[in-house]
């Protein structure tokens, strides 16, 4: 039965198949002729709406051939439920449309190449994750066919379906739009709206389709009026029914999907501080448990946060309501260390005439003694950067624009220690072999800037001590191919040559800034006394993991406050925190609970923190009673 | 009813046989016209059942109620014995269905029709519906679109004999057909069905069809069936009465079982029902009136129960 009733419905659309496919290859034969732009163009617009529309135009005639002489009686007298009648025509025709959408698609492939690309960047952004062309374009061809099929079974006067489709399209992304605004307020993580945006849509094309079947099922057919009733009653009480399921979906992933750590962990002082999407969270040694000191903010742009003296800054987004339309605008907020006395410094960030607005801010650096914060800005129209500075009680707010040519990416490294100048990393050409990072030092009061390194090649291979006055940092000398540790004094702009290398890894200052550890050609271990200008040692650990080719740095911390070193390593298969004095001899290997055997890891005292990505846990050990701790 | 009383429902019990089709206390209402009300209708294995209903009647209501196209307001349908609901779909295995318009896909081929019923029905004989197809000349490579009304009806005959229907429901399958092909299809067709054990309940308004092929006749009228009876019982206990009076006719005539009555200066007539010793004794009773007794034909039999005036009553 349903290889004969399948042949019928492909025997009846096959005409419309071969339509589309006409229509497709004459538009784009006219297109792609032309420029790649324009085939490009063509193919978006075929994408996003010549396809829906044959899908509403094979919809629209589901059911018309069996209207014709009143044809259903004859169908519905058969043996065979209705429900089946319905699913077979449905899934018969939805075939057509996928062979339609197929044959478009391979069309593509013959398409230039700048033309594709132009498709594949032509997807749409929902929050953090994008929504394919392609997935969008069968997710609403699909969608306006079901609408267009469910209403085919109200009559047989094709225009009147169409249009009615039309309306409802239009209704339902209207309706569509304010859900989604919803989900943004329910979900504050963007990152769900592209699956909550996809999966809204499934739910709606469901409500169609069970409307539709219900009311094949308990209408009478001989009577329009009140089969149409009957369907709008359905098709109302499965809207209603979808949304609550895809609210539900949505929050439930939210709720079970784990909140991401989303910051390196900072140490400062007596406590260490970490952000994830929970909030900003404070571990304080004495008390061997995180407590959150704020909140997270809006989805769309991440929260920073640094420590200096006794000030915290966080710079996030917030919803705010300005007259009747909501809108995303940042907060700073410079709090003390526990999180107590927090103060928004960008209270008149919505006003009119505020300097900041059509900024993006991100991210923020407070200055060691937490006088000052400084935060980098991007003009929403024009791109360009700019650094503004303002004092940690509110008052003088500077901004200063970075006219640096070619910049595709900034962060800030470290405040000199005057307060007057901070140091920048800026990438260039981000993405290429050519990709370069300088490092300058940008003066907030006079917009001024002084470059200190340049060839970094990583723009993180800079560290600022803690109290500002020198730099570490690696860069490439072309000239003999080697990578080179180097030091500059943040006062006289002095370089010193620390090592030169084919490799210099996990550069780590210590908390006073006297000391410098790295790993040296992928099987040293480095200490470099800043005050004596002197390598206190440098030897090859033995069994350290030499990859070459590996992508992953190490990442060394001082731990026993400044006496040791610890960093991960994998010996014979098994990963281990090492534990090195500065005499370069091992105390310790501590067993790893989970790999990668690489993780970013920092220490507070003896207490060293590993996070572990894969399930966004963060642990620690105690390096004396080797005691694992799950800390979030 | 009015005058003449009750809707009759008549139904003598004595030949045992197994109900294939039970049809209790349906209705069914589009808007606030009644169609049906309180409907009930017995279908017995292997006979012809005719009913006879005027056009608007609920007749096509009825059927498109029972094949499960539309569904009742309320009442039951039994099919041997077992209920039948609107959404059900595998009774409809063992009957045929021939509508009044022949509903088929006119894009089809008469190949393509026949495949795609095939599917629907396990005991579909293919050698019976070449055999039919050959005897009503039609050919598999013509299209459905282009056939005349009496070849679509033809094929709807094969379509639904080729499935082996126990119970084959006609309605009003010959209205607007040419005569040769109305009297094939009256005189040949349906009795070698009849003959074979196939049940058939035949509906139409065009009465005089019916006369030589039914066993059993319902009459629907104003949204019941007032008259269920096998046929030959019915034409033995109805007759037409004339009384003519030597001088000037009573203004009323009192009679039981009267279903119409006219009066015509000095005379009467009347149909009775049922006819039996009684009334011929009650007719002979009447003085001063010379009486004459005449059998009807299946048409006025309709016509006596579903007629609108019942003045002389």
């Amino acid at each position: 039965m349903l290889k004969q009733f399948l042949l019928k419905e492909w025997k009846e659309k096959f005409p419309f198949f071969i339509l589309a496919i006409l229509l497709f290859v004459g538009l784009a034969a006219l297109a792609f002729s032309g420029k790649a732009e324009m085939a490009g163009f063509v193919a978006v617009l075929l994408l996003m709406a010549m396809l829906p529309l044959i899908g509403v135009m094979i919809g629209s005639s589901s059911f018309a051939a069996e209207f014709k002489n009143e044809a259903w009686a004859y169908l519905f007298s058969r043996p065979v439920k209705k429900w089946a009648v319905w699913l077979i025509k449905y899934f018969s025709q939805l075939t057509v449309l996928i062979a339609t959408y197929i044959v478009f698609f391979l069309l593509l492939k013959l398409l230039p190449k700048a033309a594709l690309e132009i498709i594949q960047s032509s997807s749409l952004r929902m929050g953090r994750s994008d929504v394919s062309l392609f997935s969008l374009s069968l997710l609403f061809s699909i969608l306006a066919f079901t609408i267009a099929f469910s209403i085919s079974i109200l009559s047989d006067k094709q225009l009147i379906i169409f249009l009615c489709t039309a309306l409802i399209g239009i209704g339902s992304a209207v309706l569509f739009e304010k859900y989604l605004a919803l989900l943004f307020q329910l979900s504050p993580r963007t990152r769900l709206q592209g699956t909550s945006f996809q999966g809204a849509l499934v739910f709606l094309t469901l409500s169609f389709v069970a409307a539709s079947i219900l009311t094949l099922e308990k209408s009478d057919f001989s009577q329009q009026l009140k089969k149409t009733w009957l369907f709008t009653k359905f098709v109302a009480a499965f809207l209603v029914i979808s949304i609550v399921i895809s609210t539900a979906w949505t929050l439930g992933i939210f709720h079970s999907e784990k909140k991401n750590i989303r910051s390196n962990i900072i140490i400062a002082g007596d406590a260490a501080y970490f952000g994830t999407e929970k909030g900003v969270f404070r571990y304080a040694r004495a008390q061997n448990k995180p407590k959150k000191i704020d909140g997270t903010g809006s989805a769309l742009f991440l929260v920073d946060f640094s420590v200096g003296g006794e000030k915290l800054a966080v710079l996030k987004y917030k919803l705010f309501k300005v007259g009747k339309a909501k809108m995303e605008a940042p907060v700073l907020l410079v709090m003390n260390k526990d999180g107590s006395g927090k103060k928004n410094l960008l209270e008149d960030y919505l006003k009119k005439d505020s300097p900041l607005l059509d900024q993006l801010l991100w991210p923020c650096l407070i200055s060691p003694d937490g006088g000052k914060v400084a935060f980098m800005t991007r003009d929403w129209k024009n791109k360009k950067y700019g650094i503004c500075s303002i004092n940690s009680d509110g008052t003088r707010l500077q901004s200063q624009p970075l006219n640096l040519p070619e910049v595709d990416w900034l962060r800030f490294v470290g405040w000199e220690m005057s307060g007057k100048s901070i140091i920048i990393s800026a990438l260039s050409k981000w993405g290429t072999a050519e990709s370069n990072s300088e490092i300058l030092s940008f003066g907030l009061d006079t917009g001024s800037y002084k470059i200190l390194a340049k060839n970094l090649r990583n723009p993180y291979s800079a560290r600022v001590s803690e109290n500002g006055d020198s730099m570490v940092f690696k860069f490439y000398d072309e000239k003999d191919s080697k990578e080179v540790l180097a030091k500059v004094d943040l006062r006289s702009l002095e370089k010193e040559e620390i090592y030169r290398g084919d490799s210099i890894d996990g550069l780590c200052l210590s908390e006073a800034g006297d000391k410098i550890a790295f790993i040296a050609d992928k099987s040293k271990l480095g200490i470099y006394s800043l005050p004596e200008k002197k390598m206190k040692a440098i030897k090859a650990i033995k069994e350290l993991k030499a990859e070459k080719q590996s992508s992953l740095s190490y990442s060394l911390s001082w731990v026993s406050d400044g006496k040791k070193v610890v960093f991960s390593d994998n010996i014979n298969g098994g990963n281990y925190l090492r534990v090195f004095g500065e005499d370069l001899r091992q105390k310790k290997a501590i067993k790893m609970l989970f790999s990668p055997w690489r993780a970013q890891i920092s220490a507070l005292g003896n207490i060293v923190f590993v996070p572990n990505f894969m399930t966004q846990e963060l642990w620690t050990v105690d390096i004396d009673t080797e005691k694992w701790q799950k800390i979030y | 009813m009015n005058g003449c009383g009750e809707p009759r429902k008549v139904k003598t019990g004595e030949r045992v046989m197994s109900e294939i089709l039970k049809i209790q206390h349906l209705s069914k209402g589009f808007g606030k016209n009644r169609v049906l009300q309180d409907f009930n209708m017995t279908l017995e294995k292997g006979r012809v059942y005719g009913l006879l209903g005027k056009n608007g009647e609920g007749k096509t209501t009825l059927i498109r109620m029972i094949m499960g196209i539309i569904p009742a307001d309320s009442g039951e349908i039994l099919f041997k014995g077992k209920k039948i609901g609107y959404l059900d779909a595998a009774y409809k295995r063992d009957v045929g269905y021939i509508p009044e318009e022949a509903f088929f896909y006119s894009w089809m081929r008469i190949a393509d029709l026949l495949e795609f019923n095939a599917s629907f029905y396990p005991g579909w004989d293919a050698q019976k519906a070449g055999g039919y197809l050959e005897r009503f000349s039609l050919t598999r490579k013509s299209r459905i679109g282009k056939l005349s009304r009496g070849m679509k009806l033809k094929l709807g005959l094969v379509v639904a004999l080729a499935a082996k229907p126990e119970l084959l429901i006609l309605d009003d399958p010959t209205s607007g057909i040419d005569v040769p092909t109305r009297q094939d299809f009256l005189r040949n067709i349906i009795k070698e069905l009849s003959d074979a054990g196939t049940t058939i309940l035949f509906s139409t308004h065009l009465v005089h069809e019916l006369e030589r092929i039914i066993d059993d006749l319902g009459i629907l009228h104003q949204g019941r069936l007032i008259l269920e009876e096998e046929y030959e019982k019915v034409k033995n206990s109805v007759r037409r009465i004339r009384l003519t009076f030597e001088n000037s006719a009573p203004e009323k005539l009192d009679f039981p079982g009267i279903l119409t009555a006219k009066k015509e200066n000095a005379s009467w007539e009347g149909v009775i029902y049922p006819w039996n010793e009684g009334s011929e004794a009650r007719a002979r009773s009447i003085s001063g009136a010379r009486m004459e007794i005449k059998p009807l034909t299946l048409e006025e039999v309709f016509m006596s129960f579903v007629s609108e005036d019942k003045s002389g009553v």
